[in-house]
């Protein structure tokens, strides 16, 4: 089954996705597709004019165009997804490299999709990291194939 | 198609980057491999690539965990030395979860037993506080 992991590329939860036999959907995988593509050579622009006009479709042509750009990559992930697993409190999916309305946006469009959802916290201690990861286990062992 | 993954080392683990490069170098892949401070940058197919992390998971496998990575190691566009230094990009959330990593480590190995109390927690209702307020106060 297809996970959207938020934030889209944490390593800890494409770990444990991968772990227990489903397939994440990463940021990563989706932008090494894109900085492949020929026509795109000149970081930090690492996105094309097609990303733009596709996040259309889940913002309205007044959003600044970190917004439209973000949700024309993650808007297509989300709808690709079959369930998802959540941090809570994520604080590195917003600074210098997030954005906090596209994260609101996102997890706006998980919970429209009604595809099963899990919120989890990032670990402070041995007894929180044993319950995170039995939490995500239980999941997505109850999603099935 | 080509993948590009990131291997990174839990602090808890005993392996170094470059006991894990020499390792898969040992096992005969033909991969682009980076040593990095965390770990391994590895650039090849993507069969190539997911056949090298599992067997690098038989080294230590509790102790590193992979993702995709978007830029292939030593991308010119992307690469401080050709763009004369600056911030290195994802770098901050990478290391707040390596920080993480020994305890997720600790966790996936060993994984415990879910506590009664984890079941039962919910918010205390208004009756039930007043009860308490009430045998507390008299």
């Amino acid at each position: 089954m297809r996970v959207f992991i938020f934030p889209p590329n944490s390593l800890i939860l494409h770990e444990l996705v991968e772990r227990f036999g489903h397939t994440p959907l990463s940021l990563g995988r989706a932008m090494g597709e894109r900085v492949r593509d020929p026509g795109l050579d000149n970081p930090p622009l690492n996105l094309t004019e097609e990303d733009l006009v596709r996040g259309l479709k889940y913002v309205s042509i007044e959003a600044p165009s970190g917004v439209r750009g973000r949700m024309g990559v993650l808007g297509p992930m989300v709808e690709q997804a079959e369930a998802a697993v959540v941090v809570r409190n994520a604080d590195y999916a917003f600074g210098c490299s997030g954005c906090a309305r596209a994260n609101l946006q996102v997890l706006y469009l998980l919970r429209r999709r009604g595809i099963p959802v899990l919120e989890v916290e990032y670990p402070r201690d041995r007894e929180e990291a044993r319950r995170m990861v039995r939490r995500i286990a239980e999941f997505l062992r109850g999603l099935g194939k | 198609m080509k993948e590009v993954r990131l291997l990174v080392l839990s602090p808890s683990s005993p392996l170094s980057p470059g006991a894990l490069y020499r390792h898969l170098v040992r096992e005969g892949f033909r991969l682009r491999m980076k040593e990095t401070c965390f770990g391994l940058v590895v650039e090849g197919e993507r069969e190539e690539v997911e056949r090298a992390v599992r067997k690098a998971r038989e080294l230590d496998p509790f102790g590193i965990f992979s993702k995709p990575r978007a830029y292939p190691p030593g991308d010119p566009r992307i690469c401080r030395a050709s763009r004369g230094g600056g911030p290195r990009m994802g770098f901050c959330f990478l290391d707040y979860e390596v920080e993480k990593l020994p305890l997720l480590s600790e966790a996936l190995r060993e994984p415990g037993e879910e506590r009664e109390e984890e079941g039962r927690r919910r918010r205390l209702e208004v009756r039930e506080l007043r009860e308490i307020l009430k045998e507390e106060l008299a």
